[in-house]
């Protein structure tokens, strides 16, 4: 937490929910980015499958 | 001496608390995943508010009574006979057995008997509308095209492979109890997140104070977290790539994403509201007691 000159408490410690997550976010997303190709490709097939024509 | 030994023990203890915070938001965004993904697969009341939400219920009859328009200019039968017959009212009933049946589907794995949409005045109508010199088709295949094309608006998932697929499951695994099984996760997740709430104070001196910075960062980190796996999600746009394939359906999926886009919503305000408030809380006490001229972190 930071401390400014004149003694008062900084904002940074409401920036500390970002540090847990960041990291969690960044995973899904670039799981995401990483397999979308695949994931859509599977979603596709998976509703030509089950939804009548 | 005596100071770097504290100092290195501090550390030591703050290093844990910030891994268990980590663990702890990690805890709470799979129990609240966890629960809203238990309710799209086992809540009745959900399913059943989707089958009779109002937006849901008008986009099927639209998208029926403009088959109707197109059948009746094909086959020739009044048109308004029909849509008389294919009302509010009855897709409300037809939707509410087929989200039973489909609700009995995936919690209790029972195929049961797939519900099928039957009309006698359907029928009536087409037959007293169709006249003998107008009539360019069977009245019976008529009816029978009617009906297909409702059910395929109400129901547009292929049934009869479903209830296939599932008894070729239930042979091999037991899937009710998988099921209830799933629907643990949520409680799950909720007794982790205490147990590791609970190793964070005891890590911590059990002093409450530096317990609130914690606590306050993992809450409020769950609920960015949620906030952006709902955002992944929008940006996935999955109602336009079912739309492709069906527009009633589509429909029906925008409702069900409607439904849980609320509750997520009002988890995120929740866990940010509680987290926040944490942090507010702990800064202003931590203030006191440094005025107080006591011995901060």
């Amino acid at each position: 937490m930071s401390t400014k000159k004149n003694g008062k408490k900084g904002t940074g410690l409401f920036f500390l929910p970002l540090v847990v997550s960041v990291p969690i976010v960044a995973v899904m997303a670039l799981g995401m980015v990483r397999f979308w190709p695949e994931i859509h490709k599977l979603l596709s097939i998976m509703i030509k499958l089950v939804v009548k024509a | 001496m005596n100071a770097r030994v504290k100092r290195k023990a501090f550390l030591h203890e703050r290093g844990i608390a910030w891994i268990l915070t980590f663990l702890l938001t990690g805890f709470m965004v799979a129990a609240l995943l966890s629960a809203f993904a238990v309710q799209v697969l086992t809540s009745a009341a959900l399913h059943l508010q989707v089958a009779t939400d109002g937006g849901v219920v008008d986009s099927q009859l639209r998208h029926i009574h403009e088959n109707v328009d197109m059948l009746a200019e094909e086959y020739g039968f009044s048109a308004e006979a029909v849509k008389e017959v294919i009302d509010r009212d009855e897709l409300v009933r037809v939707n509410t057995e087929i989200a039973a049946w489909w609700t009995t589907l995936l919690t209790e794995g029972d195929t049961g008997t797939i519900p099928r949409w039957y009309s006698a005045k359907l029928e009536e109508a087409v037959n007293s509308s169709m006249r003998a010199e107008t009539a360019k088709i069977d009245p019976q295949t008529v009816v029978a095209d009617l009906t297909e094309m409702v059910e395929r608006t109400v129901f547009p998932l292929r049934e009869t492979l479903l209830s296939t697929g599932m008894e070729l499951v239930n042979g091999r695994a037991d899937v009710p109890g998988l099921i209830r099984s799933v629907t643990k996760f949520p409680m799950l997740g909720l007794v982790m997140s205490l147990a590791v709430a609970g190793g964070i104070a005891l890590v911590l001196g059990r002093e409450i104070l530096r317990c609130l910075k914690y606590y306050g960062t993992a809450a409020a980190g769950a609920g960015l977290t949620l906030l952006s796996a709902g955002i992944i999600v929008l940006v996935m746009r999955p109602k336009a790539m079912v739309a492709q394939a069906s527009e009633p359906l589509a429909g029906e999926m925008g409702s069900l994403l409607g439904k849980i886009g609320w509750q997520a919503g009002l988890a995120v305000v929740i866990l940010l509201a509680v987290g926040y408030g944490c942090l507010i809380l702990y800064r202003r006490k931590q203030s006191n007691r440094e005025t107080d001229g006591e011995v901060s972190e």
